[in-house]
């Protein structure tokens, strides 16, 4: 009883990372350089809310606007209708620069692709947040070598991107990902061009990330497996949000639910 | 509280207001009451003037004094004294109104009408009838009234800087605390001030070293761009200064022309390589960029280092390019002697060529810029796609459109180029280059689109694939290989081998001394006929005058005329007896003129390496406008009317034309070309000018207002034809100097055109000019085949990466080595020489063949333009073809190696 309690004070004391009020992404038809008339609503007025310390999953079929959804929370794209508060605060209201700091400080990007730079080693990528943050440069990378201990990539930090097999490019970018310590991690499909085994082992870094780094989590994925470690599933369609799925029960039970629930996308 | 801090400072300068209005207008009083008027030994203020004139007039008051003036009009002299003293009243009332306003604490105006008054009264005295007229002394009353109305002004404009002053410094506080608030809110809302650290720009070096190929690239091929700009703008400057034709740069022809000719083409060729580069390297740059803003560096900074890099790129080109074209500039100084005949100091051409070739390059990387703008809307924030590697699109819907227009483009330039009207003109080739784009860009897109519906298309997949996706790319490479190409084998080469078949000097001056005189030298030739040994022929002759010697557009001029064309006038006798005295066989035929003078015959005096070109270049250019007599001021807006209205220029129908010498191709075919009258109508010319007026060509109505030498005068009347030893000509031609001296305003509009012709400095000039155009045209000839290499070498430096990743991905599909190296070597082969080459071939055969139309050879001229070009065409087609191969090999063993 006084456990339950005590979840249900931390629960009201948790702050909300995101909230999404009939949030709208259109891109305008271009054809030889003259808008068309019409546009494609990729999304359709979602409302929703992330608190912190949550790991959310979006699943949805290819072209649903998952990846959009991404880049729209992650500032990247801005929305074309509706309002987007990130830490309570107006995204529309932020000035450009502003943008940049929450993306660098506030917001660490996990991509299936990897998106590192090929010209620079393992460890000043893993750095270069930190770098553009204008942080010392000892302090750099004496966390740059702390977070690639702890993903354990210390001993690739002298090689390049080009030199690593997926699961290790992977490795680097959740490093990248988290040495600002933002609050919030947003993946997208982070395991879609890895194996079984090294997909495995993003996800269960992933996982402590949220468990014992306390950090909020929301992940674009196919994968079902994957999105059962997750603690909330939102399912898109078309560009609206199907179903808020949250887990109750065992990760295998959810996966379950999963898996009942994807028939209907 | 607060409003009595307000009002406090405006009660002072309120204050400081009434002090200076008392101030001033306590000034202007006093000059007002002064004595400035002086009228002989007695001084008057205003008012004692107007009591004087009151009591005993005006005439009394001057009477005695030295005032003479209007002595016959004393009555106006009086009113306009008592209208001047009438607004000094006025003035003077509103300036007690206005500082009683002042003194009452209101913001009155009546020193907006004092101040009016001050200026009307200032214009009255000045404009005559006035106390200024009546005053010994003027300049004492110039200065009060002067003094009256400055002050009155700065009156004015003191109190109102004052009045505003308080308003302005509240905007102004209003402004600095907006300043501040804004700045605390931005150092509240964004994060961090201070440097970056040094890994930072480790980073961005790091980051930039990685496209580094690309940017030597980049820097190499805009560095010859530049190297380009520098020699065409240096000779154009270099030769403006040095040739016989100074001033003549608005009429094309000579050195000049040449030189512009040979080097616009290959710098507008080296300019499409340079913009697909800069467009190529941006997009490379575009996904790091894109990493950078999404891992939260600020636009501005990412701008400023992609500036930087742009920035470095200009700077290391205007060094290397200028170094280059400068050193080809200081050899051809160093060798000019020999080239052209006459030294030409580098140092001569001043800075003008470099700060022209600046702005060139700024504008080339502006257009660069502009055609990659997509990539800086976003630089590809959030996606790690290579741009490189995207598809590009196909021409849509309209391509079939679109293809067809190009086709009619590349026809119409063709028909238009083999009209002598149309002078080869430039801007054809313009044309033709938009149609060959078109067509290319949507032939090839349909070719494919119907290939992708046949059974036929897996097998041409792999060969077809990389232009397929990179359509838009490939194209241009296709087009620009095409274009550079036809350049080579049909521009220059035509430049160049023309001057082979071009006739000899002696065919092209018949006659060693031509002569525009005049019925007063008379006597000068009946001495030369004396004293030398000479065969001299003399033919009636009339000056005529072509309105547009130029090839710009009419609506270029604006009010200024364009450059007139003078020209000889004969008659068809004249005409058939000049040609029976160079040709023996010659039989005279009917030219078909009318008795009216409408209809002319044109004889363009020009070699045949001299491009087409018409008589007159107005409007039509079918049609010639032409006056009797020597150029007359009219503008272009008269020349449109002619047909209306009689201006001294009337549009000729031309009836024949032919492309020969018979007195002289002494300008080329610029000028002095022999225009044919018939017998009846060169009658009636040969008295035009009796009744024309020689500056406006209009015709002059009374008899008596006609006078010779002042609004009408006779030009040349005779054409003086003179064959004699060459030791005569140069002793002739120092006897001739009086004949010059005489007829040295005839030439005053246009040096060129010279009443005395000698074939010994034509023919050293016609040999500089020859000499300049073939080795010169031959030159840029092999340069247009290296930039058409470096120009495949682009495409396969850039693409070296992804036809290594392809060789890997074919190897790992099974396929055999010959095979992969023989699939690269046909597409490269296939699509970027033998295609192109094959294109550009048949372009400039078609070409050739308008040319010759043009220029009206013969059937004889062809052949030895054949005979002459063929080996031209053979051993550098053969030449570029090897070295193609080879390069093709090379690059094909690389990618193999790397494969391995």
């Amino acid at each position: 009883m006084c456990e339950m309690e005590e979840k249900r004070t931390e629960k009201v004391k948790r702050k909300t990372v995101i909230k999404a009020e009939g949030l709208c992404r259109e891109y305008v038809k271009i054809s030889r350089g003259e808008e068309k008339a019409g546009s494609i609503k990729v999304l359709r007025g979602l409302s929703f809310s992330v608190k912190e310390r949550e790991f959310v999953g979006i699943m949805g079929k290819s072209g649903c606007g998952k990846t959009t959804l991404l880049k729209t929370l992650g500032l990247i794209d801005k929305p074309t209708k509706g309002e987007l508060y990130f830490w309570g605060k107006d995204t529309k209201k932020l000035w450009d620069d502003e943008l940049s700091d929450i993306r660098r400080r506030k917001i660490g990007f996990v991509f299936q692709d990897f998106y590192l730079m090929d010209s620079l080693s393992v460890s000043e990528n893993i750095m270069l947040p930190m770098v553009l943050d204008k942080k010392d440069a000892r302090e750099c990378m004496e966390k740059g070598k702390e977070y690639a201990e702890a993903f354990g990539i210390a001993h690739l930090m002298n090689k390049h991107p080009y030199e690593l097999s997926g699961g290790e490019k992977q490795r680097v970018a959740i490093s990248r990902a988290l040495i600002n310590q933002p609050g919030l991690i947003l993946a997208d499909e982070p395991t879609g061009n890895l194996d079984s085994k090294s997909g495995k082992t993003v996800v269960d870094a992933l996982t402590r990330i949220n468990g014992r780094m306390k950090k909020t989590i929301i992940m674009v994925t196919h994968d079902p497996q994957v999105a059962s470690r997750c603690k909330r599933i939102l399912f898109l369609k078309d560009g609206v949000i199907l179903d808020d799925l949250r887990k109750k029960g065992s990760t295998e039970e959810f996966y379950g639910e999963i898996l009942e629930r994807m028939k209907d996308l | 509280m607060k409003r009595k801090e307000k009002k406090q400072p405006g009660r002072k300068i309120m204050l400081r207001q009434v002090i200076t209005s008392f101030m001033f207008y306590g000034v202007n009083f006093i000059i007002l009451f002064f004595p400035w008027i002086v009228i002989g030994e007695n001084r008057y203020n205003l008012i004692r003037l107007a009591l004087e004139m009151r009591k005993s007039g005006l005439e009394t008051l001057i009477a005695g004094t030295e005032v003479y003036a209007y002595a016959d009009n004393i009555s106006a002299l009086q009113a306009g004294i008592f209208a001047e003293l009438a607004v000094y009243g006025v003035f003077f009332l509103l300036s007690v109104l206005h500082l009683l306003s002042m003194l009452r604490g209101k913001d009155g105006r009546c020193h907006i009408g004092a101040l009016a008054a001050a200026v009307l009264g200032f214009y009255v005295h000045m404009a005559g009838y006035t106390i200024l007229d009546i005053s010994t002394d003027q300049d004492i009353g110039i200065a009060a009234l002067g003094m009256i109305l400055l002050f009155c002004a700065i009156e004015f404009a003191a109190v109102k800087i004052m009045g505003i002053w308080e308003e302005t410094k509240q905007i102004s506080a209003e402004y600095h605390e907006k300043e501040r608030e804004e700045k605390e809110e931005k150092q509240r809302r964004i994060a961090f001030a201070g440097r970056y650290n040094e890994l930072f720009y480790r980073f961005v070096w790091k980051n930039f070293k990685s496209n580094w190929r690309d940017y030597i690239l980049l820097f190499l091929c805009s560095s010859m761009v530049f190297a380009f700009l520098i020699i065409g703008f240096g000779l154009q400057k270099l030769l403006a200064v040095n040739n016989r034709y100074v001033g003549m740069d608005q009429v094309f022809g000579g050195l000049n022309i040449i030189l512009m000719n040979a080097v616009i083409p290959v710098g507008i060729m080296s300019v499409i390589i340079t913009v697909i580069l800069v467009f190529y390297y941006l997009r490379c740059r575009a996904k790091n960029y894109g990493i950078f803003l999404t891992l939260g560096m600020r636009k501005k900074t990412l701008w400023y280092f992609a500036a930087m890099e742009f920035v470095s790129l200009f700077f290391f080109t205007l060094i290397a390019g200028g170094l280059a074209g400068t050193g080809v500039m200081l050899l051809f100084s160093l060798k000019s002697q020999t080239l052209t005949g006459q030294h030409m100091e580098w140092s001569s051409a001043g800075v003008s060529p470099y700060v022209k070739s600046v702005l060139a390059l700024c504008l080339m990387f502006l257009v660069s810029f502009m055609a990659a703008r997509d990539i800086f809307v976003d630089f590809n924030m959030g996606r790690s796609t290579e741009l490189k590697a995207v598809r590009e699109k196909m021409p849509g819907r309209w391509r079939k459109v679109f293809f067809v227009l190009g086709l009619s483009f590349i026809v119409y330039s063709i028909y238009s180029y083999r009209q002598l009207y149309n002078f080869e003109n430039v801007k054809l080739l313009a044309v033709l280059s938009v149609g060959i784009f078109l067509v290319l860009r949507c032939g090839i897109a349909q070719w494919f689109m119907k290939e992708s519906r046949q059974d036929s298309y897996l097998k041409k997949l792999l060969i077809h694939n990389q232009i397929f996706h990179k359509s838009k790319t490939n194209t241009g490479y296709i087009f620009g290989m095409v274009m550079i190409q036809f350049f080579a084998l049909f521009y220059f080469t035509f430049q160049a081998v023309s001057v082979e078949i071009a006739e000899e000097a002696d065919t092209l001056y018949p006659y060693d001394i031509v002569c525009a005189a005049g019925d007063q030298d008379d006597d000068i030739f009946k001495e030369l006929r004396e004293k030398y040994d000479i065969r001299m022929q003399v033919y009636p002759m009339v000056r005529i005058t072509n309105f547009d010697s130029t090839e710009k557009t009419e609506g270029m001029y604006g009010d200024i005329p364009p450059v007139q064309g003078q020209h000889i006038g004969i008659s068809e006798s004249t005409y058939h007896s000049l040609k029976a005295a160079l040709d023996r066989s010659y039989s005279a035929r009917p030219l078909h003129l009318d008795d009216k003078g409408e209809r002319i015959y044109i004889v363009h005096q020009q070699d045949k390496s001299v491009k087409a070109q018409p008589l007159d270049f107005f409007a039509s250019r079918k049609e010639a406008l032409l006056h009797i007599g020597q150029p007359c001021s009219i503008g272009v807006a008269d020349a449109g009317w002619s047909r209306r209205k009689d201006v001294g220029y009337y549009f000729k129908t031309i009836e024949g034309e032919e492309i020969g010498v018979l007195t002289g191709a002494f300008r080329q075919g610029l000028r002095d070309n022999l225009v044919v009258f018939s017998d009846v109508y060169f009658e009636e010319a040969r008295e035009f000018w009796k009744t024309r007026d020689i500056y406006t060509g209009e015709p002059i109505p009374e008899e008596e207002e006609k006078i010779e030498g002042v609004n009408i005068r006779q030009g040349p009347t005779k054409l003086v034809l003179i064959s004699a030893g060459s030791a005569d000509v140069s002793a002739m031609t120092e006897d001739l100097k009086e004949f010059k001296k005489r007829h040295k305003e005839e030439e005053s509009y246009d040096a060129s055109v010279s009443c005395l012709n000698t074939k010994p400095q034509a023919v050293l000039d016609l040999r500089t000019e020859r000499l300049m155009k073939t080795a010169l045209n031959l030159l840029v000839m092999i340069v247009s085949f290296l930039i058409y290499f470096v120009f495949l070498n682009v495409k396969m430096a850039t693409e070296a990466d992804l036809t290594a990743k392809r060789t890997e991905f074919l190897t790992c599909m099974g396929m055999r080595r010959k095979e992969r190296k023989a699939l690269v070597r046909n597409e490269l082969l296939r699509y970027y020489y033998l295609f192109p080459t094959g294109a550009a071939a048949a372009l400039a055969l078609l070409f050739t063949a308008a040319v010759f139309l043009a220029r009206q050879y013969t059937r004889a001229d062809i052949l030895h333009y054949i005979r002459a070009a063929v080996p031209v065409w053979a051993v550098s087609l053969l030449s570029v073809g090897i070295l193609v191969v080879i390069r093709v090999t090379v690059y094909i063993r690389r990618a193999e190696e790397k494969n391995v």
